[in-house]
């Protein structure tokens, strides 16, 4: 069995990663939810409407997430915490 | 309505691009570079603009100070509040948050261009001839016309760059989708024009330099030709 080494394959930051390095990823994370979020009304006309209900709240939430993350950050960043 | 939108990311830009299609004519660059490039180029009524591009922050793109300046959307995946504040003094008219909704996008672009187009001169008088683009309507040596939202669009670019020549092409970016946007269309809703104001082709006011386009005399809204 052989690991896989590819050094492509996406890392979550480590702690020792500064705020700036914590930015670019929650710029990258909000790119990829605008996509998501823009897309999203073209399955609305799905007879799945559990489906799309469950996704409309995936990135409703993730977007909330998000939100906390920035401020957190920020608050790290003015030295509230 | 022409839309230049500064996005790097692609699939963004093409999400947006999507989204802005049914109302928008929407150009798409990547870069500052690009941006500045077509900003000297072309008229664009808005402007929205990816904070973080991949030759630099854009957010210099948003300082103008020429009239009639186009209304400047700065979307960002940065949700913090100096941020958003050092955008909106350094000009910009609104910021979005990424990620954000189709109806969330529209409704802001809207209301940019709604206060764009109040700031621009919506009435004006040169020589004989007046303009009212809020009551779409044009006055010419005592005869008085309603305008076509097409007409008015028309003769409002025309009179907003009077004395210089205006390609055909660019007239048509100005003509909303459905209210006739075509070359051929242009050339009707001249022919409109210059009937409604009690005008010919002959006449220099509003003439055809063939093969280049329009352009709008302004000496000649006060001088009476005769034979015109």
């Amino acid at each position: 069995m052989e690991w896989v080494t590819d050094s492509t394959l996406a890392m979550p930051p480590s702690s020792t990663q500064t705020n700036e390095a914590l930015r670019k990823h929650l710029h990258d994370l909000a790119g990829s939810l605008t996509v998501l979020t823009l897309n999203l009304p073209e399955l609305k006309g799905t007879p799945n409407t559990e489906a799309f209900t469950a996704c409309q709240s995936a990135i409703e939430q993730a977007r909330m997430t998000l939100k906390y993350a920035w401020k957190s950050v920020e608050q790290d960043d003015s030295g509230e915490k | 309505m022409e839309i230049l939108l500064v996005e790097d990311h692609l699939p963004t830009a093409q999400s947006i691009t999507r989204v802005l299609h049914q109302k928008y004519r929407v150009n798409h660059v990547v870069s500052c570079v690009q941006a500045e490039h077509q900003l000297q180029e072309h008229h664009y009524d808005a402007i929205i603009l990816d904070l973080h591009l991949t030759d630099g922050s854009s957010l210099y793109l948003c300082q103008h100070d020429q009239e009639q300046a186009p209304g400047v959307i700065v979307l960002s995946g940065n949700d913090e509040l100096d941020t958003k504040i050092l955008a909106l003094n350094s000009g910009a008219d609104d910021y979005i948050t990424k990620p954000f909704s189709p109806q969330e996008l529209l409704a802001r672009l809207k209301a940019v261009l709604r206060r764009t187009a109040s700031a621009e001169t919506d009435y004006q008088r040169i020589g004989e001839l007046t303009f009212s683009c809020k009551d779409s309507s044009v006055s010419f040596q005592g005869m008085t016309a309603l305008l076509t939202v097409a007409e008015r669009e028309v003769l409002s670019n025309l009179l907003r760059h009077r004395d210089q020549i205006i390609p055909k092409d660019r007239i048509m970016t100005r003509v909303p989708r459905g209210e006739g946007s075509t070359l051929n269309a242009v050339e009707a809703h001249i022919r409109s024009i210059r009937k409604k104001m009690g005008i010919t082709k002959k006449h220099k006011l509003l003439e055809t330099l063939y093969g280049m386009g329009y352009r709008f005399n302004s000496s000649y809204a006060t001088i009476i030709h005769p034979n015109q």
